[in-house]
């Protein structure tokens, strides 16, 4: 079930319903069925294989609190990593694996091929096996202590409004709130349902419009000149913001009206000064997971300069490979931490130059060209990230590097004039937003006349310039 | 805030945008049958036939139905009155509604159906697209056949006034405020040149879609029924196709069977020339009308033979 389908908009309201009808001790219940409908919606299959990873990490998470000996729960922990990290191989690597050996097999000429599986990707299993995976590795660590009713325990990882493409959420953060007993709160339904409808605009009206340009050209590179290549390459870079982070914001509305904290997902990532700083913004639930089980056990900052320098470029790499089964994202991450190793390395230099220039006396010069820098060189990633295969990302290069002449690709030519008039309306609202302490300038205005003008206008632009069709959330795949 | 005052304020922000949405609606459908310029006055005009002009030829097919046959030089060929019925990104889908409540209003004698290497393929855009029928269900309630194929709740969402009209307010304006290049009988040729060169490509073997497969047998059925010489044409391409696509092979092979006449222009030679295409799948205005001369006169042969 995605969330800008129309059975969701009878489901969430129900279900919301519902929820708040019943009484506090079947609460849990109710929501855990919900969420296995939710999610069994998309196949019946799929909550047999979120079922099995719940039950293994549950299991292990309570055998872990038994043991004293670290040994002991060295082999639990191993186990429940091997369960969980051998569910994502399977049905998400194997057949990256698999075509990768027999391209090797080729290249020394051995006549052996490796079959492929075939096996179809079940929506969102990168998320909750992470999730389940932070929650094991907390239990080991002593962070927390072991959820003992399976209930909550099998809530915390399928809870429908982050299942599928997060928030991944922290077991310390998350689990406690199972246990509270919600009372109805105006203020949350107010804050939720602003988010929603944000979100919804985010995704709906920018990112599904952007995505009709962008898959006209990243569809056909080789009829596309250049011009159209960097207009598609800018608009996946909104288009991919506005989907995940609007599914993002409609994610932690849903769980706002029925009293659930989850973690903010997006800062207006975009208006960064740095790579480094892009990353604090951007899915931020991602790279704090990656930041928490993989950085700083690798060693983190507390080590040599060369040897931190690694860590960065190991944890993104990985992090790239996470996204998808595919060289692209493996390039993609790679270059994430290349950027920011660099950015590390000459910060000195970089300090001392602008020392010398005297650039801190001209602060919005410099902020701005920081922005648009940063944004030029995430926008550069984001080539790998779309194409389809490492073949079809050097094509793109070669278009934009070699000047390809013509004119600009103008047939789908709502897409250019509404995505850019949206994009740019996203724009200055993260702007404004930024400039007013992290407080939506119109949603969340101190005029009630702002405030209720923007909720109609942004109900009325949904229905005059979204995009009602089948359009998926690009974050599922993972 | 209290939870009544909520639910008082959460209802009167419901009831302020039904009456909003109901406003903007009827404006919108003022306007949008008031057009007199663009894709949708040539839509309406197809369907309603305000004039009951005598239409004699019809085209039908996608954006390459539109864009490669000028009405003015078929009919001068054929010497009968044509229109261009053919419409962007549309598939046999669209066509069979079309066909479904055109032929309760007028009766052409003759339909050119321009067909795509994709045309019964399975995808989603056919059916997102059926959406430009929106505005014409509440007239012809007959067309909810082909809209719930786009989706079980489409009439629920429906009861929006704006809904139908989505994405519909730059082409609402500009039909009706702003001259733009108008049409000729529904023709609405490209302008400019291809600049990129000539590329190959293949089709892999595909399951065909059965509800546009079934579409394109009740056009058929349709057009034997109320006895209209039927043309099914694949109009020229600046593309070098290596192979043909199981749609097309579905196309052909009931054509072959059911006698009914197929002219191709695949890889034909005297088109893949670039200063005759707007980009590789649309001619331009010159290419355009050397083709709606070739095709007349193919036409006018075959008329003749019978």
């Amino acid at each position: 079930m995605l969330f800008n389908s129309f059975i969701y908009l009878l489901f969430f309201p129900i279900v919301c319903l519902l929820y708040w009808l019943f009484p506090k001790q079947y609460r849990n219940a109710l929501l855990l069925l919900a969420s296995y409908y939710f999610y069994m919606n998309w196949n019946p299959l799929y909550g047999l294989l979120i079922l099995f990873s719940t039950i293994v990490t549950w299991l292990c998470a309570l055998f872990l609190n038994q043991k004293e000996k670290r040994e002991k729960k060295k082999i639990i922990l191993f186990c429940a990593l091997i369960l969980n990290l051998g569910i994502l191989v399977l049905f998400k690597y194997a057949d990256f694996i698999t075509l990768n050996i027999n391209d090797l097999f080729q290249t020394f000429h051995i006549k052996w091929e490796v079959p492929f599986l075939d096996l179809l990707l079940p929506v969102g299993i990168s998320f909750y096996t992470f999730q389940a995976i932070g929650y094991t590795i907390d239990v080991y660590k002593g962070t927390i202590s072991a959820e003992k009713n399976f209930i909550t325990y099998a809530l915390f990882i399928s809870f429908f409004p982050q299942l599928v493409a997060g928030p991944i959420e922290r077991a310390k953060n998350l689990l406690p709130q199972f246990h509270r007993t919600h009372h109805f709160d105006t203020a949350n339904f107010v804050q939720g349902a602003r988010l929603i409808l944000w979100g919804y605009f985010m995704k709906i009206v920018v990112s599904d419009r952007l995505a009709i340009y962008v898959n006209f050209a990243y569809g056909n590179i080789s009829y596309h000149n250049t011009i159209t290549l960097i207009v598609a390459t800018i608009f996946f870079a909104f288009q991919i913001y506005c989907d995940f982070g609007g599914y993002s914001n409609i994610a932690i509305g849903c769980a706002k009206i029925m009293g659930f904290d989850l973690m903010a997902n997006f800062k207006r990532p975009y208006l960064s000064t740095s790579a480094i700083e892009f990353w604090r913004r951007w899915h931020i639930s991602l790279s704090t997971w990656f930041r928490d089980y993989v950085y700083i056990p690798l060693g983190g900052n507390r080590c040599s300069k060369g040897r931190n320098y690694l860590n960065i470029f190991i944890t993104f790499t990985i992090s790239g490979l996470w996204h998808g089964a595919n060289w692209t994202f493996i390039v993609w991450g790679a270059l994430n931490g290349i950027f920011q190793i660099i950015e590390k390395f000459t910060a000195g230099f970089r300090k001392k130059w602008a020392d010398f220039f005297c650039l801190s006396k001209i602060p919005i010069v410099v902020y701005g060209f920081n922005v648009l820098f940063t944004f030029t060189i995430i926008t550069i990633t984001w080539v790998f990230f779309r194409a389809g295969s490492m073949n079809i990302a050097l094509q793109i290069f070669d278009k934009l590097l070699n000047v390809h002449r013509g004119p600009l690709f103008t047939l789908p030519l709502q897409a250019l004039l509404y995505g850019s008039c949206f994009t740019l309306v996203l724009i200055v609202s993260d702007f404004l937003q930024e400039r007013n302490g992290d407080k939506h300038f119109f949603l969340e205005n101190k005029s009630a006349l702002v405030r209720y003008v923007t909720y109609l206008s942004l109900v009325i632009i949904i229905l005059l310039f979204g995009v009602f069709d089948s359009s998926r959330f690009i974050y599922f795949q993972f | 805030m209290k939870v009544k005052t909520l639910i008082l304020k959460f209802f009167g922000f419901l009831i302020f945008l039904f009456i909003l949405d109901f406003g903007i609606g009827k404006i919108l459908n003022y306007y949008y049958f008031k057009q007199k310029y663009g894709e949708y006055a040539v839509l309406t005009k197809t369907i309603e036939n305000p004039t009951n002009q005598r239409i004699e030829i019809l085209i039908m097919g996608s954006s390459r139905a539109r864009r490669h046959y000028h009405p003015g030089i078929i009919s001068a060929t054929l010497g009968k009155s044509c229109y261009n019925a053919g419409y962007d990104a549309q598939s046999i889908l669209f066509h069979k509604a079309l066909l479904d409540i055109i032929e309760e209003k007028y009766k052409p004698e003759i339909i050119v159906l321009d067909v795509n290497m994709n045309e019964l393929d399975n995808e989603e855009i056919s059916y997102d697209q059926l959406s430009v029928l929106l505005p014409y269900a509440s007239r012809y309630p007959k067309l909810w056949n082909t809209l719930l194929l786009k989706s079980p709740f489409e009439r629920i969402k429906a009861i929006s006034r704006i809904y139908p009209y989505n994405s519909l307010l730059d082409k609402i304006v500009k039909g009706n405020i702003i001259y733009q290049e108008s049409d000729i009988n529904g023709f609405m040729p490209f302008y400019g040149m291809y600049g990129n060169d000539l590329v190959e490509r293949t089709f892999p073997e595909i399951d065909l879609d059965p509800n546009k497969v079934s579409a394109f047998n009740a056009f058929l059925a349709i057009c034997r029924e109320k006895n209209i010489q039927l043309y099914i044409v694949y109009s020229p391409e600046y593309v070098k196709s290596l192979n043909t696509s199981s749609s097309m092979n579905y196309i052909i092979e009931t054509c072959q069977k059911q006698g009914i006449e197929y002219i191709s222009y695949q890889n034909n030679e005297s088109y893949l020339k670039n200063e005759l295409f707007r980009e590789y799948l649309h001619l331009n205005n010159v290419g355009a009308e050397k083709f709606s001369l070739e095709i007349a006169s193919k036409i006018k042969e075959k008329m003749n033979e019978e």
